[in-house]
């Protein structure tokens, strides 16, 4: 579904990612875990499309196509979705509009027909159940004065009314109390498909109890260095980072 | 430049103002950028013009610009009312000795602006409306098309409205142009609220872009009355409105509004000036903005608050957004403050389109163009949203939409 290959990616003149590989195949749920700014953010800023970035080597191919040449609603129309670090406010735009908006642009760009009022409204209101988010904030401001839970609950509420091939989570656990990481990680559950895949970005392997990966990888200094079972999250979660960098040094 | 230049192919009207007006013209230069209140904006583009009074038919579509719930309907070309084109059951006269006895020579709110324009339309206006309302048990709603034919025309309209006592109307004034060449709608409004009464005056300002509008709004509130103006500026080449508005008595209240955008090389300029001069009243601007290309804004909210002016409520905000970085914005407020027991609050900020929101729009499929639109759409919301009812907020939001590639609308 989604190939890496020796990716690398400056920002300013910052060379951030410098050659990351990463095969993520259908059906996988991919763990990547490593200190702050090790890169991670900016992975999926460079996955979503962020312009900020420039990328100076390396190919992502997402489904067979090549993803970097595509620009970012387009990639969101293809199938792919990033749950924000931090989700933007934006006032006077209210999430119904702009989540009908953004479904019906998909579903022009696949040519179907635009949904329903009736379906969409129904659609609402049962994924807005999934994750728990008050049917009240489906109607405010994108994320204006949303608790930071609420925040993260309507990233995957998103993601639960766009049905995207491969999602992103960017650290969305953080913040979240042990009844929001449940109910988010339900969330991701139960969208999970023999044909969707997901990288979970996360610093907790308390995360990876609720949505088990089949594969942890450590984002160290712009590169996957070390990649595992899940148990690796558990080790990781007991000795920290010390031991993977000295690895990298003597390596 | 010199006015008499300026007016050398026009003919005065006769009537009494017209010609004292014409008087106080009498050896005057258009202010420039040294004068206070027109800093930032050169008449250049529109004086260097030449322009003449013109009567003719006109060829747009008229049905496209009705508001079809509004039964009242006048249609003004050039300055000169068009019975023909109009119908309406309320009482109003036309002909300039409608208003000459209403109207004085000099304007009676001191803005301390010195109302060139004012004069000029005056002095060579070929017509007037002289409307009075007086529905006390409902609104009174009328719908007012200007049609400016350019080739050199100038439509100097004067219009004088009169809420009486206990009276509610509300004014949708369309101003639209059509034709090649270049085109100056000068409009004077001269607005009174008796006792109680509630007038809400909502300019379009929608004319080509070779165009120039220079409008003067100027109203004398009695007490517990209310005034609402809206400006709603997307077309014309140079735009600028004056609404000038004395609260003469207590308890008064009156909202400026307005929403402008700009671009190529546009100039939008919006000049509030709120006299309180009398005690318990409140006064409310919102302007919010958009420039785009190599547009220009210009906003100025003068206040004054007299010396026996007791528990005043003044606020005034204006934001705006540039869309390209050789827009420019000028945006001052002026509070001049001479009692103490006053509330005022002024807000001024500009900036950029937000891109972590654009990029987070687009993040969920959304296209770059379509976003921006969401973006444009739900900042000059809160303007939309001063009016009083849906039919309303979202006919005013097409009528933009045809100038504004930006506005996003159903
Ligand atoms: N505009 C910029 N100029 C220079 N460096 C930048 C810029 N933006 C981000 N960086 C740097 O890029 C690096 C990677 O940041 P990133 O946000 O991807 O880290 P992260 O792994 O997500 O960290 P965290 O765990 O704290 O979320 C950091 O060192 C950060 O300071
Ligand atoms: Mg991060």
């Amino acid at each position: 579904m989604l190939k890496i290959q020796n990716l690398h990616a400056e920002i300013d003149g910052k060379e951030i990612l410098k050659g990351l590989n990463l095969e993520v195949k259908a059906g996988e749920v991919h763990a990547i875990m490593g200190p702050n700014g090790a890169g991670k953010s900016t992975l999926a800023s460079v996955l979503a499309g962020k312009e900020d970035y420039e990328i100076t080597k390396g190919s992502v191919e997402f489904e067979g196509k090549d993803l970097l040449d595509m620009e970012t609603d387009e990639r969101a129309k293809e199938g792919l979705f990033l749950a924000f670090q931090y989700p933007v406010e934006i006032p006077g735009v209210s999430n119904i509009n702009f989540l009908r908006t953004a479904i019906n642009e998909k579903r022009e760009y696949l040519g179907q027909e635009p949904i329903s009022a009736k379906d969409f409204m129904a659609m609402v209101r049962e994924r807005s159940k999934l994750v728990e988010l008050d049917s009240k904030l489906a109607n405010r401001s994108v994320n204006v004065g949303f608790s930071g839970g609420e925040k993260k609950r309507n990233e995957i509420f998103q993601m639960a009314m766009l049905e995207p091939k491969l999602s992103v989570l960017d650290e969305t656990d953080s913040g979240l109390d042990i009844d929001a990481l449940r109910i988010v990680a339900k969330g991701v559950n139960a969208l999970k498909k023999e044909d969707t895949a997901s990288i979970v970005i996360t610093h907790y392997q308390r995360l990876l109890d609720y949505i088990v990966p089949d594969f942890v990888h450590v984002l160290y200094d712009g590169k996957i260095v070390k990649s595992g079972p899940k148990e690796l999250a558990l080790e990781l979660e007991e000795k920290g980072y010390d031991w993977i960098k000295e690895e990298v040094v003597n390596h | 430049m010199s006015v008499a230049e300026f007016v050398k192919n026009l003919k005065p009207n006769n009537s009494e103002f017209g010609l004292k007006s014409k008087a106080l013209l009498e050896g005057k230069d258009f202010p420039t950028t040294k004068d206070e209140y027109w800093k930032y904006t050169r008449l250049r583009k529109l004086t260097k013009n030449e322009f003449y009074q013109k009567d003719g038919s006109i060829s747009t579509d008229l049905n496209s610009i009705w508001k079809e719930d509004i039964p009242n309907r006048l249609v003004v070309v050039n300055g000169i009312y068009s019975p023909e084109l109009s119908k309406h059951n309320l009482n109003i006269t036309s002909g300039i000795e409608s208003i000459a006895k209403e109207i004085p020579g000099k304007d009676e709110i001191n803005s301390g602006d010195d109302q060139i324009f004012s004069l000029i339309g005056k002095a060579f206006a070929q017509d007037g409306l002289k409307i009075d309302l007086n529905n006390t048990k409902e609104w009174d709603e009328l719908q007012i098309i200007f049609v400016n034919t350019q080739n050199g025309a100038i439509a100097n309209s004067l219009i004088r409205i009169k809420a009486s006592k206990n009276a509610n109307a509300r004014i949708l004034c369309n101003y639209v142009s059509e034709g090649a060449g270049v085109g100056f709608t000068n409009s004077y409004f001269n607005l009174e609220t008796e006792a109680n009464a509630n007038l809400e005056l909502i300019n379009l300002q929608a004319e080509n872009p070779n165009c120039f509008h220079v409008q003067s709004v100027n109203g004398v509130q009695a007490r517990d009355s209310k005034i609402s103006v809206w400006n709603f500026s997307s077309g014309a080449d140079l735009i600028r409105n004056n609404v000038n508005i004395r609260q003469d008595g207590k308890g008064c209240d009156t909202h400026v509004n307005g929403l402008y955008y700009g671009e190529e090389k546009q100039h939008v300029d919006n000049h509030v000036f709120i006299d309180h001069a009398s005690e318990d009243c409140e006064s409310n601007e919102l302007f919010k903005g958009v420039m785009n290309g190599q547009a220009t804004g210009v906003f100025n909210g003068r206040v004054i608050v007299r010396k026996d002016s007791q528990r005043i409520n003044a606020f005034q905000q204006n934001s705006n957004i540039l869309l390209s970085d050789k827009a420019t914005i000028n945006s001052k407020p002026e509070l001049e403050i001479y009692a103490d027991d006053v509330k005022c609050s002024h807000g001024s900020v500009t900036g950029q389109l937000d891109e972590n929101a654009l990029f987070y729009l687009k993040a969920r499929g959304i296209s770059e163009d379509r976003a921006r639109k969401m973006l444009v759409s739900s900042f000059l919301e809160e303007v939309v949203e001063t009016l009083a009812t849906e039919e309303l907020k979202n006919y005013v939001v097409r009528q933009m939409a045809q100038k504004i590639d930006l506005l996003d609308h159903e």
